[in-house]
């Protein structure tokens, strides 16, 4: 039988470089959850991909036990990696703060396809493309 | 400590990835100057309750759409311009509710408490292997249960709680190992249980080494729950650093992770650590990692004779083949 699930907790964090202070702390500690287990683990799990911003999705279950797995880069941050871009518009509309390939934005759509409720890779680079407007930038072929 | 702001609303799914992205942009991690992002500030956190009470649902099945209630919150260091963050953010929170449905946002202060403590409540005796009883500290009961080594532990700052499959993996193949006598080197000690549990198991003296300053007070405030004398003169002899002078020892234990311990091997001559008839057990070692560091020992002549696992966690105990 499947454990009780008493929330479930998704969090931005810098790979490989997890520690208990916020947002890592404030977010698990009044979970009850053992902080330094959760930091080392996600550590050893990411430590590859350093560097990038790697979500994690934790499951925290009524016994005080948890699991997680991690997920792609969000979109916002391959986008502005991509096109070296530091900060995304605040006015998105009005202001327009970059260019991006179609291609770029293929790229982005493969890694995160699978992260994506996305059927096909058009309708995966249709929601990157979302993304990248609603920040300001512009795709172009 | 200082209290954090801590910004939250409620939001449906849909919303809930805009106003992060809004919390992101607006509440960026200030670095400081050693790069690490200031305390307080940074990324939005998600958090979905209220999870339908279905037993024949398996945790990966769960997704946030499930939860009767989804929060989005960020934290907000205190200080001069924390007001017109805050500020800034309330009216970033308002234009997208014009988008989606977004609740007014609730600011609170709380206390940026101890949070590596937080979980201390949950924290009760339990056994490990065959050989062990894990206590901490705080708990007053002294009983120990026939055929068990207690192992009191205040894990205070440092890793090792005896929670983690890692750690547990190596208190089970140091039982394995005919321990009495032995000189035994503990590498990256964290909270000092390999060490203390090797010493329980009759080993004659352990040096416990760590690169982190806050592990080694920890490791002496240990040692001294269990009755074992911490100094040069052992046989618990802590070590500030990654390796210790140039020694053999009967066997040498490295719960780290496995770009770490393939860097000890490559890099700083691990192996002359261990006696030519000595063991060495590595852990804190993914599944997915375990080749490179299989790799790794092969490239200094050990040979691996046990692999223990746990979830996916796997520890190895390697001899010079």
């Amino acid at each position: 039988m499947a454990k009780k699930l008493k929330a479930l907790v998704k969090l931005q964090l810098d790979a490989g470089k997890a520690n208990p202070a916020p947002p890592v702390g404030t977010a698990l500690g009044p979970h009850g959850i053992n902080i330094m287990g959760f930091c080392k683990e996600y550590n050893a799990r990411t430590q590859q991909q350093a560097g990038q911003v790697i979500p994690v999705e934790i499951q925290i279950f009524t016994d005080g036990s948890f699991s997680f797995i991690t997920k792609t880069s969000p979109a916002a941050d391959l986008i502005k990696k991509a096109i070296g871009l530091d900060k995304g518009s605040g006015v998105p509309h009005m202001e327009k703060v970059g260019v991006i390939k179609r291609d770029q934005v293929r790229g982005i759509a493969e890694t995160k396809m699978k992260d994506l409720n996305a059927r096909t890779i058009e309708a995966a680079m249709l929601m990157i493309e979302g993304t990248a407007r609603s920040m300001g930038v512009t795709v172009e072929d | 400590m200082a209290g954090l702001l801590q910004i939250s609303v409620a939001v449906d799914t849909e919303g809930a990835e805009a106003v992060c992205s809004l919390f992101n942009e607006l509440n960026r991690p200030v670095a400081v100057p050693d790069g690490t992002p200031h305390a307080g500030s940074g990324r939005a956190v998600i958090e979905a309750t209220g999870f339908p009470d279905d037993a024949d649902l398996e945790p990966h099945e769960v997704t946030m759409d499930m939860a009767q209630a989804l929060r989005v919150k960020t934290f907000v260091a205190p200080g001069p311009e924390a007001e017109a963050l805050v500020q800034r953010i309330r009216e970033g929170l308002y234009w997208l509710s014009r988008l989606h449905p977004v609740s007014e946002p609730v600011v609170e202060v709380i206390e940026d408490k101890d949070w590596q403590e937080a979980w201390k409540e949950h924290y009760a005796a339990f056994a490990v292997g065959r050989s062990f009883l894990i206590r901490p500290a705080w708990d007053e009961a002294d009983a120990a249960p026939a055929g068990r080594h207690v192992l009191r532990l205040n894990p205070g700052m440092a890793f090792g709680t005896g929670l983690h499959p890692s750690t547990r993996l190596c208190l089970v193949l140091l039982e394995g190992l005919g321990l009495p006598g032995a000189r035994v080197l503990d590498v990256g000690t964290g909270s000092g249980i390999l060490a203390l549990g090797a010493l329980k198991l009759g080993a004659a003296r352990v040096v416990a080494t760590d690169t982190d300053p806050t592990a080694l007070p920890v490791v002496a405030e240990n040692a001294s729950y269990n009755d074992v004398a911490c100094g040069l003169a052992g046989p618990l002899v802590p070590f500030a650093g990654s390796l210790p002078p140039p020694a053999e020892f009967d066997v040498v234990v490295v719960n780290i992770l496995p770009h770490v311990i393939v860097s000890l091997l490559d890099r700083d001559a691990l192996a002359s650590y261990v006696a030519p008839t000595g063991q060495l057990i590595l852990s804190g070692i993914i599944d997915e990692r375990r080749a490179e560091v299989v790799d790794a020992l092969q490239r200094h002549g050990f040979q691996v004779s046990v692999a223990r696992y746990e979830e996916d966690w796997v520890a190895l105990l390697a001899a010079r083949g």
